[in-house]
């Protein structure tokens, strides 16, 4: 079964990635870059110093003014989209399957729209790793890596990170990950967005991790790690321990907020389409 | 609440194993989740896994030690004392003779009675069976023995006390061959006692309770009633009232008598602790009408014996006939102006003859063939009713019945006797008096005849030269013409007895009309005899009979009735019902079926728990 149904590619054809900041690229691309660049579109003056090309003089300028000055064009440039999925253990399953279809979607945008797009898969290691593609037609390549990523293993971010090879040109980091390990989220994201990255996060739960439909006398076994914890649960232990997890979300979200990460929590139980032609819209990422 | 099996308490100590494994808690099922990574941080939040903290809402542990618990109480035996025995089957004999009228009990004896036989009824376990009987002036089985506790109370409330003589004798003889019909039955019987002896009555080997019913011994009541003609003069009547006191303390006593509702004399009187009171009320001789005698005690519970009736008719001559008397019996028949009186010879006369007199007075041989009428035999002659033996020398009267007409104001204790013949068989006939020798006044009845019979010679005692002679002659034709029209006297008859009377031939049910002092009663006719039976009310009973109309008395005057005073036991030969108050506790009610009812819902309600946990 694929990832996205033909539909959704058709809907999402229409869409493009929107960047919150410029950033540097490699190549020209249709993006808007942090340098002014050789396009057709005026950006701004600046005073001629000297070694700049003289093709760029305001000569207009010069008669009336009588000083140099130089016009600034946008130069758009690619990007690298950089999609990171953690494919720890606690991943596995829907929580998994969903990363893998909104990275998809999101993917697949970006290479309608000349960017490049990495995929990265990390646990406590750098599980699965796709070079940068770009091209629409690099489209399958892309769907196959993301069903190529195998879960299992610990969440160790940092670690992982640090098989990570660095990108060229800062772009879009795409994380999906459920935060569901010791490390201090802030710990992780710093390391992301000094990368230069404009990261935004996906954090996926399933029903099970907000309110496990179980009750009594249990022996909780961390699919993970294997630890066991002896609990006994009943409806009132159940519902304190769902406000727990809102409010566990909740400073995951004002960490994300504190260093200008974009944040999105999604409950697998709604659908990819839903997710991503609706609440990211209103989010703002794709437009 | 105690055990029969104390030591099935010890089964309670598994409550600490069942606790410890609960603690141990060794099939603990295992869930994996995706990460136990908030449920660390959610523990140090909340103490989750404190120690106590599983049992706070362990529903399947409470159910468990409350189970455990029941069975622990089932298997000790627990039970409390109870007034009913359970596990075996009672007979319950209530009393509901005229004394159970009596309001020393909140609101009457037989309240009290019906009240306390419902408890033990309730108090019945679901296996017991209850069969009510009453003993009163009817003894009857009310209900069989049943376990549905409702229809036995249903028949319990359906009791009411008959102001008539009962014969608790009867009653207990009734409930003992119910009772033995089956082991185990318990006979709680719930009266005041009885003024008859029961010494006799056989329990083969029934348990029989006897809960005392009443308190108190306080009750004035009319013992007797007649009307005399006055010796004194033809015209005039006597009333004759006996009263008596059988409280303990000495009553003021007031005494009226009216007269179709008009109050024709008063009397105020003391009245002794135990001693009759009679009274003589002067009437006019051509008094006739519905009579009615009050008497008003300062302590009276009984109210049933405070009035008495009698209906006084138009004279109407009888006719006797005196076979072989003397001088001085046909002096004393004569002078009754209701008697007609002929005079035979033993020689002369038959049965046939006899059978045109109301009455026939035999002072020597009686011919064969008197079955079916009525007759007085003043002597052991020839041809009477009974069988005599021996001669016997200066027999002395023991006692007698005081209430029947036949001895009715004749002190038989001062008459002295040289000579009796000892009654070896007495056929169907009741002795009145009793000597030491057996009986020598005997009366009954022959066939639907009426049959007086004396067992000694008069004229071997000094009765000639008594007034009680002519009152004992008079007596004994009075008695025997009692049925005949016209021929009622003064005196009623008692409650509870049936009202027999001749009526003519082919007269039918639908003919005849009986209206009692409280409506309609029922009445039959068959062969020309009507009877009525209920005659269960103290008052004035109209027959009405095609045209005829004739009326009737019927009054309590019982003298073992109006003593009222409670007996502390029933008497009985082998002694085990002695008297005991409704708080004394005598069988426990064992509750260990209860309690594994309740284990059982406990049980379904842990299973019913258990699965709930196992879907969730």
């Amino acid at each position: 079964m694929p990832l996205l149904s033909a539909k959704l590619l058709t809907r999402l054809s229409n869409l493009t990635l929107r960047s919150r900041r410029r950033a540097a690229g490699v190549r020209v691309g249709s993006r808007k870059s942090q340098r002014r660049g050789q396009s057709q579109e005026f950006a701004d003056h600046r005073p001629y110093v000297a070694g700049d090309d003289l093709r760029f003089l305001d000569w207009h300028l010069y008669g009336r003014l009588d000083t140099l000055w130089v016009k600034l064009f946008e130069e758009q440039e690619d990007r690298t989209v950089q999609v990171l999925i953690d494919s720890s253990a606690s991943m596995e399953g829907e929580k998994l399957e969903y990363a893998r279809k909104v990275a998809a979607a999101l993917g697949f945008v970006a290479l309608t729209g000349t960017d490049r797009v990495t995929v990265a898969a990390l646990s406590d290691k750098l599980d699965a790793y796709s070079p940068p593609r770009r091209g629409r037609s690099q489209a399958p390549a892309l769907f196959s890596t993301l069903e190529a990523i195998q879960p299992g293993g610990v969440t160790d971010l940092t670690k992982a990170l640090a098989g990570y090879p660095r990108q060229r040109g800062a772009g879009i980091g795409l994380l999906f990950t459920d935060f569901m390990y010791d490390e201090d989220p802030d710990t992780v994201l710093r390391r992301l967005v000094a990368r230069g990255m404009e990261l935004h996060v996906f954090q996926i739960l399933s029903p099970v991790d907000i309110r496990p439909a179980v009750e009594g006398d249990l022996t909780l076994i961390d699919a993970e790690t294997g630890e066991e914890m002896i609990v006994t649960v009943d409806d009132d232990v159940l519902d304190r321990f769902e406000k727990s997890v809102r409010a566990w979300c909740e400073v995951v979200a004002q960490s994300c907020s504190r260093l200008g990460v974009g944040y999105s929590r999604v409950v697998t139980n709604m659908p990819v389409e839903d997710f991503v032609m609706r609440e990211l819209r209103e989010t703002g990422l794709v437009t | 609440m105690s055990f029969l099996a104390p030591f099935g308490l010890l089964l309670g100590g598994l409550s600490v194993p069942l606790i410890a494994l609960y603690f141990l808690k060794l099939r603990r099922r295992k869930v994996t989740l995706p990460s136990l990574l908030l449920w660390h941080q959610f523990q140090k939040s909340q103490q989750l896994a404190t120690p106590f903290q599983r049992f706070r809402r362990n529903l399947l542990l409470l159910l468990q030690l409350l189970l455990l618990l029941l069975l622990t109480l089932a298997l000790a035996q627990p039970f409390f004392e109870s007034d009913a025995r359970p596990g075996q089957s009672v007979v319950i004999v209530i009393d509901s003779s005229a004394s159970m009228l009596a309001t020393d009990a909140e609101p009457t004896r037989i309240d009290a009675a019906k009240a306390h036989a419902r408890t033990i009824v309730d108090k019945l376990s679901n296996t017991d069976e209850a069969m009510v009987v009453v003993a009163g002036p009817r003894t009857e089985v009310r209900q069989g023995f049943t376990r549905d506790r409702g229809e036995a109370k249903s028949a319990i409330d359906a009791i009411e006390a008959i102001p008539a003589q009962g014969s608790l004798r009867e009653g207990l003889m009734l409930a003992l061959s119910m009772a033995r019909s089956r082991p185990g039955v318990e006979l709680v019987v719930l009266s005041d006692g009885s003024g008859e002896d029961l010494t006799t009555v056989p329990t083969g080997g029934v348990n029989v309770r006897y809960v005392q019913v009443g308190r108190s011994a306080d009750n004035s009541g009319i013992l007797a009633l007649d009307l005399r003609r006055s010796p004194v003069s033809e015209l005039d009547r006597q009333l004759f009232v006996t009263v008596q006191n059988f409280g303990r303390q000495e009553q003021e006593g007031a005494v009226g008598v009216y007269l179709d509702n008009k109050l024709v004399g008063m009397r105020n009187e003391k009245l002794p602790p135990d001693e009759p009171v009679s009274l003589v009320f002067e009437l006019s001789g051509a008094a006739s009408g519905e009579l009615r005698v009050e008497l008003e005690a300062d302590s009276d519970y009984l109210k049933a014996d405070d009035v008495a009736f009698a209906v006084i008719s138009e004279t109407t001559q009888r006719k006797v006939l005196l076979v072989g008397g003397d001088a001085l019996t046909a002096r004393v028949l004569a002078a009754d102006p209701r008697v007609k009186l002929s005079l035979a010879k033993a020689s002369e006369v038959d049965a046939e003859a006899c059978a045109d007199f109301d009455a026939t007075v035999f002072m020597g041989p009686v011919p064969s063939g008197m079955e079916g009428q009525h007759y007085a035999v003043l002597g052991p002659h020839p041809g009477s009713p009974v069988r005599f033996g021996e001669e016997v020398r200066a027999p002395a009267v023991l006692g007698w019945r005081r209430t029947h007409p036949l001895a009715r104001f004749v002190e038989w204790e001062s008459v002295l006797l040289s000579r009796a013949q000892k009654v070896t068989d007495p056929g169907s006939l009741a002795p009145i008096v009793e000597s030491d020798y057996g009986p020598i006044v005997l009366a009954g009845e022959q066939k639907g005849g009426r049959v007086v019979q004396l067992g000694f010679d008069p004229r071997h005692s000094d009765i000639l030269l008594r007034v009680a002679w002519p009152v004992t002659v008079l007596n004994a034709v009075g008695w025997l013409t009692e049925g005949i029209p016209g021929a009622e006297g003064a005196r009623g008859m008692a409650t509870g007895s049936p009202f027999t009377r001749r009526v003519a031939e082919g007269t039918t049910d639908a003919d005849v009309s009986v209206k009692g002092p409280e409506g309609a009663v029922a009445v039959s006719v068959n062969d020309g005899l009507l009877r009525v039976r209920d005659t269960t009310a103290v008052g004035i009973y109209e027959v009405q009979s095609g045209a005829v109309r004739t009326k009737f008395a019927a009054n309590l005057v019982s003298n073992r009735e109006s003593r009222i005073a409670p007996r502390g036991g029933l008497g009985l030969a082998d002694g085990n019902a002695a008297a005991l108050s409704g708080a004394d506790k005598i069988g426990r009610r064992e509750i260990w079926r209860e309690l594994l009812m309740l284990a059982l819902l406990f049980l379904m309600a842990e299973w019913w728990a258990w699965n709930r946990r196992k879907v969730a």
